[in-house]
């Protein structure tokens, strides 16, 4: 069985939110009222004019092995799949957003009548994906992950930050990476034992010359100082 | 047919953007609606989506010059189809499979309720800008414009293209313009970015093509240092963006030069926080550093640059020194001799007889006199024309550290390879050419040309390079030069297409060269080149232009694709020119509603580009890839709108005529390609069959068949691949440098084959001989930004006073209707804050008591009457003496329901300022002052 799960690397995200627009429109989400599966966070860091630094922070469902969402479902609404994608099932629903609450990853929101009265006029009637109000999250896409395609928001990552694939494969790109504990995963002391990992910052950090380098300022001879040499010579 | 998309009522929206509005970005996905639901709200939809049958075709993205390519999957029952993603092209090396955020949303550009629908004309007794209008039929609009047409002389005419007609109609409409007579054309990038900045570049490397220029191969660079370029990045152009990150994760070094935290800063390992304006100062010590302590690639500079070519100094101007031949003189080591090298070549390895030579770059005192004149090598002279720029020197101005520039001088020229990023925009101080020409000097100088890892040009531009090559080696002229050429030679000829007015027969140049003829006559400050550029066109309008005698009237424009209220400076100007008296028409043909078709008489509805089939079966892209795209429509034009080229053609025949439009077939003949006789016969039978774009579908035949021919294959089978994977590949980057690279396999575009130092370019703007300002200088020089007149930047600003800066969102072309996106705006809401607040350094806020969110007042402190309000960001995300603002926002037109008055406009605040050599617009120069209001 699979065990889908998304590397992200933060040090390729341009914060374009590419992936936003792409989410938004494949899984026809309530946009318009501030509702998306995945968010791009813009974190301004540092307390200095030297340590400033931005960062953006992709956001998501982290689809838990232990998923808190799943054990408070009072319906079943909501489960883990054998490919251990966790998902909503919009005609079983009741919104009573219990799961939402139980969320340490703030990934749920509810789909109000409202928003779904919208939703058949943005996205037509005919297309809709879901056609019923119910709490909805991030699903890794499964209809296109199931037809063998990647998650809408991988798929157009301009950066190639995100990576999607199954831990279960050990040959899979993001199992070599995960299993290094070069990623890591979002409040693990919570036990929910999510499948996002994010690959930290890891800037260079060497912004000076070294000192023994031959061709470093005090060694390399400039112009005019090795006409003086000739002379004294 | 298409589903009619959507059913919105304008009370169900109000709705919907009030909701919105108050819940933005601060709204919880918490917050559950406690609300009842309405009776409509319990009709779910059916569950039908499984029956329906998906369909793929592929097109090229309209959003900015990227040129993506896009695979479009539409849901079909057979009857109807709905467009429901857009994902970038996998086969396409450019893009690799991935689009941006415009790139995904722009199907909500062609299901935008705020779209033009139908053709509008203005209600008798309304004023433009008052936007009340009436639809009408195209026969009824047409009819209007022929009608205001009769009484109009074609050099009356003034036609306006955006960005997007530039990419993708820039030669139909150089056919357009001159079938109309009309010599009065400009372009919204040329001034902004195509002339200003890339001029600069390309006066070292030959290369000039809109949108067509160099691509550096960043995949492979191991050191790429950005200098003022968010845009092509994370700005985000995708092709540039998918392979910036990819350096990235290969271990690439970045470094980039900019006073805020861009979204490119952001990925970057170095921010180097300059101080706005000075970058120059920054270059032309990395030059200094590296010619002085020879860091240079020596071997690639002795033979294909001009570094060793001698000059003289004649009264203070720098001369070629040449032999009578024409030919220019270098010294020789090998021969310890002055021997003549051939005057057009890649290479300098041998003089003009054969004989091997290795020319010097610096001489010795008995090598100083050559033909009775005291002569230094083009290296030389550059040294000593920027001896003062030491690093020390730059420090004062850029705020960075000497050692940071000695080291940054180090890291560029060791870790290899190298890439200055060539940089896009350049309308922003009256230094940014020469800045721009500086960076192309310091890759030239790491012979990074043309070479994996370093610039690289198209394969478009190689392509033709080669044909120009040939052509100049055998003595023969090329056809049609106007659109058959590339590089410099390509754009000279463009502008001495314009310039002349003989070419429009009626002796009229464009009324930009008519007003710098006046100006200079008069004395008075003069632009060189104003090529598709604004300047002269308020005088035009006002009756104070006057050519041979006689006024030099602007009564009528066609805006095409373009938004020039929104995206020229100031705001205020186009308005008054297009609500004058004396313009008697206002012509605007556009998808959406803007601040400029709310001036126009007359609204022309285009179609998408997911609406439509592409003329052009065209190179694939700004790539150094050859291949072969063109667009497919997805579905049926939603609304009653049309394709640009029947637009073009059917208000040729309104303005001009039968005989206009006559001409218009023959000037595609020459200009675009196909054969005037055959379109004629294809538009007819088109029309007999009821096609509903006639002229789209007879070019469009034309184009693939001719590009069938191109590619060696059958127009079918090119065809069929384009249809089934969006693009028919021919060659690749590696096979394309191995025969074109330029300069080592064939000449670079530049007069004399070589990359230029000494610039031949500006030595042709010279006056009597004489340079006319520093921007003419023909060797990289030093110059100050303009903010404080002729001194550099060498305070920090104190108060409340801070240097302007502007850039671009990635969620909005530049200036464009975008902003009304619906998911783009929704991305906008959810970064309010970042993307609509103005950017104030976090110390000098806190000074004046500024906190994000705050409401301020911004003016401009050289034309106070220019001012702006809008909202504080605070951050420490940027340079402590300066503010900055995301361009893309402030839209005024209130029929475009999510943009009008969401945020604020930077042409409220920018004044009228261009500089002499192409009319660039000097839009940062001058300090602001911030006030909480």
């Amino acid at each position: 069985m699979a065990r889908y799960a998304m590397v992200i690397d933060l040090n390729a995200c341009i914060g374009c939110n590419a992936c936003m627009a792409a989410c938004a429109i494949d899984n026809q989400t309530p946009f318009w009222s501030g509702k998306w599966r995945t968010t791009v966070e813009d974190i301004a860091r540092g307390n200095s004019a030297d340590s400033a630094m931005r960062q953006f922070f992709p956001r998501l469902c982290n689809h838990c092995d232990n998923p808190p969402c799943v054990s408070v479902c009072p319906t079943g609404a909501t489960y883990k799949t054998e490919e251990g994608i966790v998902v909503v099932k919009d005609d079983v629903c009741m919104g009573c957003q219990a799961c939402t609450l139980a969320c340490p990853y703030d990934a749920r929101y509810a789909v109000n009548y409202k928003d779904n009265t919208q939703k058949k006029t943005v996205f037509g009637e005919e297309t809709l994906k879901k056609t019923k109000p119910s709490v909805d999250k991030c699903d890794f896409c499964r209809d296109r992950v199931l037809e063998g395609r990647l998650p809408a928001c991988v798929e157009t990552c301009v950066g190639n930050s995100r990576m999607f694939g199954d831990l279960e494969d050990p040959n899979a790109e993001i199992s070599k990476i995960v299993a290094s504990g070069q990623a890591q995963p979002l409040l693990p002391h919570l036990g929910t034992r999510p499948n996002v990992f994010y690959i930290p910052v890891n800037k260079q950090r060497i912004h000076h010359l070294r000192e023994s380098d031959p061709r470093s300022l005090a060694q390399q001879a400039p112009i005019e100082a090795s006409e003086q040499i000739t002379e004294l010579t | 047919m298409a589903w009619k998309f959507p059913k919105l009522t304008r009370r169900t929206f109000l709705q919907t953007s009030a909701a919105t509005a108050a819940v933005g970005i601060i709204g919880s996905s918490k917050l559950a609606s406690a609300s009842l639901p309405s009776w409509s709200d319990l009709k779910f939809a059916r569950k039908q989506r499984s029956e329906l049958e998906e369909r793929i075709s592929y097109t090229v993205c309209n959003f900015c010059s990227g040129l993506c390519n896009v695979e479009v999957r539409t849901l079909t029952n057979g009857e109807q189809t709905r467009i429901v993603k857009l994902e970038g092209n996998p086969v396409s090396k450019m893009n690799r499979g991935k689009l941006c955020a415009r790139g995904q949303a722009g199907v909500f550009q062609t299901y935008d309720t705020d779209r033009i629908k139908t053709p509008l004309i203005r209600v008798e007794g309304s004023k433009r800008g008052e936007m009340k209008f009436r639809s009408a039929t195209w026969e009824e609009a047409y009819a209007y414009i022929a009608a205001k047409s009769a009484n109009l002389n074609p050099w009356e005419w003034t036609i306006v293209g955006g960005w997007s007609t530039c990419v993708f109609f820039l030669n139909p409409l150089f056919a357009f313009a001159h079938a109309n007579r009309t010599p009065n054309f400009i372009a919204s990038p040329m001034q902004h970015c195509v002339t200003t900045g890339e001029l600069g570049t390309d006066s070292v490397t030959g290369n000039f093509k809109p949108h067509g220029e160099i691509l550096p191969n960043y995949d492979n660079a191991r050191y790429i240092l950005l200098v003022i370029n968010n845009s092509s990045i994370a700005g985000v152009n995708v092709p540039r963006a998918v392979q910036v990150t990819e350096a990235k994760q290969r271990g690439a070094k970045i470094v980039a030069l900019d006073p805020r935290v861009s979204e490119t800063v952001a990925i970057a390992d170095e921010w180097v926080r300059i101080r706005p304006g000075t970058d120059l100062d920054f270059m032309l010590a990395l030059i200094r550093e590296i010619m002085t302590k020879d860091y240079y690639d020596k071997a690639f500079c002795q033979k294909h640059t001009d570094l060793s070519f001698l000059l003289f100094n004649d009264e203070g101007e720098w001369r070629p020194m040449k032999n009578d031949q024409d030919e220019p003189l270098v010294w020789d080591a090998f021969s310890q001799s002055v021997k003549a090298v051939k005057a057009y070549s890649n290479n300098n390895d041998t003089d003009v007889d054969g004989n091997p030579i290795s020319p010097l770059f610096r001489l010795n005192d008995d090598q100083r006199i050559v033909n009775g004149k005291q002569v230094s090598t083009v290296f030389e002279a550059q040294l000593a024309e920027i001896s003062h720029c030491t690093p020390e020197w730059a420090a004062e101005s850029t705020t960075i550290s000497a050692e940071t520039i000695v080291r940054i001088a180090y890291e560029f020229t060791h870790i290899k390879p190298a890439i200055i990023d060539p940089g896009w925009m350049g309308a922003r101080y009256n230094n940014i050419q020469m800045l721009r020409r500086a960076q192309a000097t310091l890759q030239t100088l790491i012979g990074g040309l043309d070479t994996i890892g370093g610039w690289v040009n198209s394969a478009k531009v190689h392509k033709t390079a080669a044909k120009m090559h040939q052509a100049r080696v055998s003595g023969k002229a090329m056809s049609n030069p106007v659109t058959s050429m590339t590089g410099m030679p390509g754009w000279k000829a463009q502008v001495d297409f314009f310039s002349n007015g003989d070419n429009f027969g009626h002796g009229y140049p464009a009324w930009s060269f008519a007003f710098s003829e006046q100006e200079k006559a008069a004395g008075r400050p003069y632009v060189s080149i104003p090529f598709m550029a604004d300047t002269g066109l308020y005088e035009s309008v006002e009756g104070k232009l006057m050519h041979k005698g006689k006024p030099y009237k602007t009564k009528a424009f066609l805006a095409v694709g373009a938004n020039p209220v929104h995206h020229y400076f100031p705001e205020g100007r186009w308005k008054t020119m297009l609500a004058s008296d004396e313009v008697d028409l206002v012509v605007a043909v556009d998808v959406l509603p803007s601040d400029t078709t709310a001036y126009a008489d007359v609204i022309l509805p285009e179609s998408t580009y997911l609406e439509r089939d592409e003329i052009v079966v065209g190179n694939n892209g700004i790539s150094p890839d050859l291949s072969v795209t063109t667009r497919f429509k997805a579905i049926d034009p939603l609304y009653d709108t049309k394709s640009t080229t029947d637009i073009l053609f059917e208000l040729t025949q309104a303005m001009s005529g039968e005989a206009g439009l006559a001409r218009l077939y023959e000037s595609f003949e020459v200009m675009v390609g196909p054969k005037a006789e055959k379109a004629k016969a294809l538009v007819a039978e088109f029309k007999a069959e009821n096609n509903p774009a006639p002229y789209t579908a007879a070019f469009r035949k034309m184009s693939m068949a001719s590009m069938a021919k191109g590619v060696k294959t059958t127009p079918e089978n090119l065809e069929k691949v384009l249809k089934e994977q969006g693009i028919y590949e021919v060659d690749t980057m590696e096979n394309m440098l191995e025969k074109y690279a330029m300069p080592s396999k064939i000449p670079v575009l530049t007069p004399s084959g070589r990359l230029e130092i000494y610039s031949s370019f500006y030595d042709s703007l010279r006056v009597d001989g004489k340079t006319r300002a520093r921007n003419f200088s023909v060797l990289a020089t030093d110059m100050p930004s303009g903010v404080h007149g002729e001194n550099r930047s060498l305070i920090a600003l104190k108060g409340d006073e801070f240097y302007f800066t502007y850039g671009k969102t990635p969620t909005v072309s530049h200036g464009s209707t975008n902003v009304n996106n619906a998911v783009l705006h929704a991305i906008n809401l959810f970064k309010e804050d970042i993307h609509t607040g103005v950017w104030i350094n976090d110390q000098r806020a806190a000074e004046l008591g500024i906190q994000t969110g705050d409401a301020i007042k911004v003016t401009n402190n050289e034309t106070p009457t220019l001012f702006v309000t809008g909202k504080a960001y605070v951050t420490n995300q940027i340079h402590q003496d300066t503010a900055f603002m995301y361009s893309s926002f402030g839209s005024k037109n209130k029929s475009l329901t999510r943009a009008a008055n969401f945020g604020s406009a930077i042409n409220k605040l920018i004044g009228y300022k261009v500089d002499p050599v192409v009319a660039g617009f000097r839009s940062q120069e001058f300090t602001i002052k911030i006030e909480k209001v």
